[in-house]
């Protein structure tokens, strides 16, 4: 009881000292840790495909860019709509959502690597229609000019707000991400992920699980890409190539697959301590890959280990 | 034929060229142990893979309560009722002994995706039941007190008493068994076959039973089919198989001793 | 539509078709000894161009390079499939082989890692840029029917059909080879049979990768311009080829490649150019989807 009671207090701390953060740090280090924050949302809803149901997505930046997309093209003068964010956003997600269970219905059937692969062509798929369809998507000029997230006429444009922002998603997917897991649908993806077989044998319907999967991750992912778009103010193909994904994965590796914790600590390593040592940027993504064998090598059981609960108090 | 929860009629499969099931028909009746004894490669565990819909027979039928369940996926028929558990014992490794059971109860629980999203009223109270159930199965099977450690992390005998509760878990009216006593001690296997005879008993359901061990299958059996080479050689009472002849030629050629 | 053209799209597409089927073939017997997919393969091909435009490069400055074009490229060639054989296997050895009882998943993630790594390797020494192999691919031919066939296109076909038929006699008749397909078959049974199956193991990344260090030369000498991003795209595409025929098996590989040449060359007579990659991947996933054994391959089982 008394150790529940310190972690509570410790997480309590933690939060205090997220929400205070940007007032020590400035504009600048507010928007870098925008950026983790937006990381970290994309981290968790990865971890609901790969950690949890154990499927290998390698196109995860498809459903980042749907958002994004979806986010600007109905926020924008490029085709002069401009629908207000509360109802925009959740629209994004459905989007993302669908698109999840589209991409997933051919592809779910295929095992483990095949289906990794797969993924990563339809990452590639998503980025060359943005950049080739003109004239819906404007094709490597982006679209410019995005709606920030306006409310009771108050704007949200400065990095400080930004962050607030980001952070109360971040406590929004949290709170969804930890119902379900805590539920039949969290358990019965982690049997999928342990053994098919036997899963399907304990009356789990493995497609419609994987699906849920699929969606229900994607679905993170269009928030964070409506929430990027609006912040950017502007988009390019070129922010979503490949590149986010393996991103997003050497988080969820980095991080310890399976806790909210990990992902936290993960995104921080991954898109701060970059920032730290601008000057050895060129050899970053060198010693990332380098990292990734070692991690995966070392702690080759590390990013499916047993998550119990999965608690943002984990361990 | 009603009295019959199993009732398998001319099933064939085979694996290229090796014919693993030959036209084989049994039943197996409402309450009580069925034993399927054979030498290796007499196609009991690809019957079992069969029922269970791991695998799709080239031929013949599978009825289910009177149902045709032939080519169903295998969650529709852990739905219907029929669970089982694997000769390799297949546990949820990462994932607690408690959370098993529950994974067991997949089948049984109703809630949807946005009752489990919104913390509905009902869906709280049936995680609280599938909750205290699982307890109670385990403790059934006599592992109170083990319930948050890891599936793996418990020793041999165990494991295979865990997957006895994660089957029971579905609440079915078939137990499919796939040799739960391989790999024992006699006292373990002794206290196994203790305990299947008081699950038929106490839950008033069907077993059907692969089993190597003849001190247990003697035992706990009500009737013995007796397979070899994908076709039903002999099926009786434990004391009918006992002097079958065509037991004996099956088992060791016609020479030496009848395996019961 | 006009003949010729569509005549002069297959030759197109049986040229870059061969060096699909090159690289196809290293995931193919990667693939059939482990069951692994080494995702780094598409870099070692790219290391290969990278290694045969130095050698170039240096000869040319040398001042060597033209006066004795034929054997300088053989020698870029000879240099580039020894820095990939070693290249592969060092890669099999230290990013590999520690995952070899892991979960499946786990070697991929460290083939993407290796990935990742030789492509900033690449970046890092050429600062990002892209390089341009030495102009020295003579831009004769011959007309065949009205069409006009390069000797290079000739040459590349042809060395590819060649690297294929010695691959297919070394695994058929030499008892290295014979070790592969055992160790293939039953790594347990072929180490009882006293065979050293790391060693195989090792042989089999050392084979595949100068394979795709042989066409990684000629796609620099092909396409001239090279940078340190350009095998990811052949990568997947060798990949598709490798599945579509049947990964695992080496004609397979070879016919895939080629099909997914020709077809990829045709697809530009309906759809616009930019989406020639996205043809690919389809294909990929339909094969995955309605044929996942493809042309030639079996199936293969999960055991309950």
């Amino acid at each position: 009881m008394e150790s529940e009671y310190k972690k509570r207090l410790f997480y309590g701390l933690v939060f205090l000292g997220l929400i205070l953060l940007p007032q020590f740090v400035g504009n600048y280090w507010s928007h870098i840790l925008g950026d983790v924050g937006l990381y970290v949302m994309l981290g968790i809803g990865l971890n609901v495909v790969v950690g949890l149901a154990g499927l290998l997505d390698l196109g995860y930046v498809a459903f980042f860019g749907v958002g994004a997309y979806s986010y600007a093209l109905l926020a924008s003068p490029h085709f002069h709509i401009h629908i207000p964010f509360l109802v925009l956003v959740p629209l994004c997600i459905l989007i993302a959502m669908i698109l999840g269970a589209l991409l997933g219905l051919p592809v779910l059937r295929m095992r483990g690597d095949y289906l990794a692969i797969v993924t990563l062509g339809f990452g590639e798929i998503i980025r060359i229609f943005l950049n080739n369809l003109d004239p819906v998507t404007n094709g490597p000029k982006g679209l410019l000019r995005i709606d920030p997230f306006r409310i009771f006429g108050f704007t949200i444009d400065e990095p400080v707000e930004w962050y607030y922002t980001i952070l109360l998603g971040i406590l929004l997917s949290t709170f969804f991400y930890k119902r379900i897991m805590d539920s039949k649908i969290g358990r019965a993806w982690m049997a999928m992920r342990e053994d098919q077989t036997a899963a399907e044998l304990m009356g789990i319907d493995l497609l419609r699980y994987k699906l849920l999967a699929f969606s229900i991750g994607a679905s993170f992912g269009g928030l964070g890409g409506a929430i990027f778009a609006a912040r950017q103010g502007s988009i390019f193909p070129e922010n979503f190539s490949l590149i986010v994904s393996i991103n997003v994965l050497c988080i969820l590796i980095l991080g310890g697959m399976g806790s909210i914790r990990g992902v936290i600590l993960g995104a921080f390593v991954l898109v701060g301590l970059p920032e730290l040592l601008r000057e050895f940027e060129q050899f970053r993504m060198l010693l990332f890959g380098l990292l990734l064998i070692i991690v995966t090598i070392f702690k080759p059981t590390g990013f499916f280990r047993p998550e119990k609960g999965l608690k943002i108090v984990n361990d | 034929m009603t009295d019959r929860v199993l009732s398998i009629q001319g099933l064939t499969k085979h694996f290229g060229g090796i014919l693993a099931l030959n036209g084989l028909s049994f039943g197996v009746g409402r309450e009580g142990i069925y034993s399927i004894i054979g030498p290796n490669g007499a196609g009991k565990t690809t019957l079992f893979n069969c029922i269970s819909g791991v695998l799709r027979p080239d031929g013949g039928k599978i009825l289910f309560q009177g149902e045709d369940i032939t080519g169903l996926k295998g969650h529709e028929i852990v739905e219907l009722g029929i669970a089982r558990t694997f000769q390799n014992i297949r546990l949820f490794s990462n994932m607690t002994v408690l959370e098993n059971v529950l994974v067991g109860m997949h089948s049984r629980l109703r809630s949807n995706f946005w009752q489990t999203i919104s913390r509905s009223h009902y869906q709280r109270l049936e995680e609280k039941s599938a909750l205290k159930r699982a307890y109670q199965l385990l403790d059934y099977v006599g592992l109170k007190g083990l319930e948050d450690k890891l599936a793996t992390s418990l020793p041999y005998g165990l494991q295979r008493r865990l997957e006895l509760a994660r089957a029971l878990a579905s609440s079915p009216k078939l137990l499919l068994l796939d040799e739960p006593t391989a790999g024992m001690l006699p006292s373990e296997s002794k206290e196994i076959a203790e305990l299947l005879k008081r699950i038929q008993w106490e839950f008033g359901i069907s077993i059907l039973l692969i089993e190597h061990d003849m001190k247990v299958v003697m035992d706990v059996s009500s009737k013995i089919i007796v397979l070899d080479l994908g076709e039903k050689i002999a099926e009786g009472s434990p004391d009918e198989i006992r002097s079958d002849e065509r037991v004996i030629q099956a088992y060791l050629g016609g020479k030496g001793k009848h395996p019961l | 539509m006009d003949l010729s053209l569509l005549a002069e799209q297959i030759v197109n597409g049986l040229s870059i078709g061969g060096v699909y089927a090159l690289i196809a073939l290293g995931y193919t017997l990667v693939y059939g000894i482990l069951t692994m997919i080494n995702f780094a393969h598409g870099e070692i091909f790219m290391v290969g161009s990278f290694m045969g435009y130095w050698t170039l490069a240096f000869l040319e400055q040398k001042g060597l390079l033209w006066d004795w074009p034929q054997l300088s490229v053989i020698v870029a060639m000879s240099l580039s499939v020894i820095t990939c054989g070693i290249l592969g296997s060092a890669l099999e050895r230290f990013a590999y082989r520690p995952l070899r009882t892991a979960p499946r998943l786990a070697p991929l993630i460290s083939a993407i890692g290796a990935s990742i790594f030789l492509q900033n390797l690449i970046m890092v020494m050429v600062k990002g840029r892209m390089r341009v192999y030495p102009d020295i691919i003579p831009l004769t031919g011959i007309e065949v029917g009205g069409i006009f066939v390069s000797h290079f296109q000739i040459l590349i076909i042809g060395v590819s059909l060649l690297l294929m038929v010695a691959l297919w006699i070394f695994i058929r008749r030499t008892k290295v080879g014979i070790a592969m397909r055992a160790v293939a078959e039953d790594k347990m049974a072929a180490s009882l049979m006293g065979i050293d199956v790391n060693r195989i193991i090792q042989v089999t990344f050392l084979v595949g990768s100068s394979l795709a260090a042989v066409a990684g030369v000629m796609v620099g000498m092909y396409y001239s311009q090279i940078n340190h991003m350009m095998g990811f795209i052949p990568g997947i595409k060798a990949f598709t080829a490798a599945v579509v025929g049947g990964i695992g098996n080496i004609p397979g590989a070879m016919l895939g490649g080629f099909l997914l040449g020709i077809l990829e060359s045709l697809s530009v007579n309906i759809l616009p150019a930019q989406y020639k990659d996205v043809v690919a991947f389809s294909i990929l996933v339909a094969v995955l989807v309605f044929r996942p054994r493809g042309i030639l391959g079996e199936v293969v089982g999960e055991r309950v």
